[in-house]
């Protein structure tokens, strides 16, 4: 966390996510189609990309310096220092950038209400992305040239989130809301909290045998 | 008299895999050559038309095989890498590496031969139909489990990368499926072949479908057993080759 703060990568990460969208939206708007949908896939795209961006930090540095042997031979497990690595990953990329939505999408075409709401499942939803980040982290461990290939791996697995983001942020819009979509994500972010922990700590532990 | 095996194991041994599969590949061949040409000749000519979709229902000879072997073949390649981080079989390993093309290509014909059905059908090549959605994601982890080999060199670290991929893979592919089931039932059609449903297709339509499966599943164990044959001489040449003994 501090790590992050003082390597400046909450700006980065967050510059990243404005840029993203302002460009594809300019993109979108030669087109003449700007409705809602198409802002909604903007973001959530945007979102993806960005908290793609920043996984490869996550643990390459301890590795690379051996902090990561320390936290492997301290009583601490494992597991609960990757629950701790993607919180961080959450709150430094994925945080800033719930904040920034509803200030970025109503210039855009959203309702104030609609994006609050978009908002809010976004905060449900992105722990699971930084949840699935650490797996795509700890297979690259190590490469070298693993930028693309941690897309190639890390992208589809983001799917199952971002399809239902998606689909409930699009039901928002159309004002057909219910908290039980709320919950829905927040399911799924549960779940990954439950299995990506023990998955990581057992492909880390391959670097290491 | 005939050795009796003690369990399924011994099989793991190259050595052993290697002296059977010997003796299994030309039955294996001689199979696929049969199932496959009877079923495809049987279905593509000796088939009536179907009274909606005309000629076109015969696409279904390579495109139901093709989508069954793809789902099929990514399941193997999940029990295999489990069994190679659990119990270090380098066979179970080679398995799962090389069914990953041959059910990568399954994928893309399954997808290419529905698209050509679609066009006449459907009115359009593609459409996001949640069925076709999970074929897509499928492809993407096939390619993804592909990459990773063609992109690292060979070391058991790798393998371990690999099979734990292959677990993600089969976790998130199923993860993403009910996901895109969750709100619509989509365009495509339902399963055409199950066993607890009473209405299936027409029994013209059946056998010769049921004959063109067999045929692919003894293509790709044909094809299968001849990859794996291969990537063990190519194993042991490489350790010969390092190790300088000749």
């Amino acid at each position: 966390m501090l790590f992050a703060l003082a390597n400046k990568s909450i700006l980065l990460s967050t510059s990243f996510f404005v840029i993203l969208i302002l460009t594809v939206g300019i993109g979108f708007g030669q087109t003449g189609d700007s409705s809602e949908k198409t802002v909604i896939a903007i973001i959530w795209i945007a979102t993806a990309l960005s908290s793609l961006l920043s996984i490869k930090e996550m643990f390459q540095n301890d590795f690379e310096d051996g902090t990561l042997d320390f936290y492997m031979l301290s009583a601490a497990t494992l597991e609960t220092i990757i629950c701790l690595k993607a919180f961080t990953h959450w709150i430094t990329t994925n945080l800033p950038i719930i904040f920034l939505i509803p200030l970025i999408s109503i210039p855009l075409g959203i309702t104030f209400y609609h994006s609050i709401l978009i908002s809010l499942v976004m905060l449900v939803s992105t722990p699971a992305l930084s949840f699935i980040s650490t797996l795509g982290a700890a297979l690259t461990l190590g490469e070298k040239g693993g930028n693309l290939l941690l897309s190639i791996f890390i992208l589809p697995t983001f799917l199952p989130i971002i399809i239902f983001g998606m689909k409930i942020s699009i039901l928002i819009t159309n004002s057909i809301y219910d908290i039980m979509a709320h919950l829905i994500l927040f399911a799924l972010s549960l779940i990954c909290l439950a299995i990506t922990p023990f998955i990581t700590s057992a492909i880390i532990k391959v670097h290491y045998s | 008299m005939i050795k009796y095996r003690k369990n399924i194991w011994e099989f793991a041994n190259p050595n052993n895999f290697l002296r059977i599969t010997n003796k299994i590949t030309p039955f294996f061949i001689i199979l696929t050559i049969i199932t496959l040409s009877t079923g495809i000749i049987w279905g593509l000519f000796f088939t009536p038309e179907d009274y909606r979709q005309g000629s076109s229902v015969k696409i279904i000879y390579v495109h139901v095989p093709a989508a069954f072997l793809a789902i099929n073949i990514y399941f193997m390649m999940f029990v295999t890498s489990v069994i190679w981080l659990i119990r270090r079989h380098h066979v179970s390993l080679i398995a799962a590496k090389s069914a990953a093309p041959i059910g990568f290509i399954m994928t893309l014909s399954a997808i290419l031969t529905g698209a050509i059905w679609g066009k006449p059908i459907w009115g359009t090549y593609w459409a996001w139909d949640p069925r076709l959605t999970s074929f897509s994601i499928l492809l993407m982890f096939y390619i993804g489990y592909i990459s990773i080999w063609q992109t690292m060199k060979f070391s058991d670290k790798i393998a371990d990368l690999s099979s734990w991929l292959c677990i993600i893979g089969s976790i998130f592919a199923l993860m993403s499926r009910y996901a895109v089931f969750f709100w619509d039932q989509g365009l495509h059609q339902g399963a055409s072949l199950s066993l607890d449903k009473k209405e299936n297709i027409d029994d013209v339509f059946y056998f010769p479908l049921l004959l063109s499966m067999a045929g692919f599943v003894f293509l790709f164990l044909t094809l299968l057993v001849i990859k794996i044959k291969t990537e063990i001489q190519k194993r042991r040449l490489n350790i010969l080759l390092s190790t300088g003994n000749t």
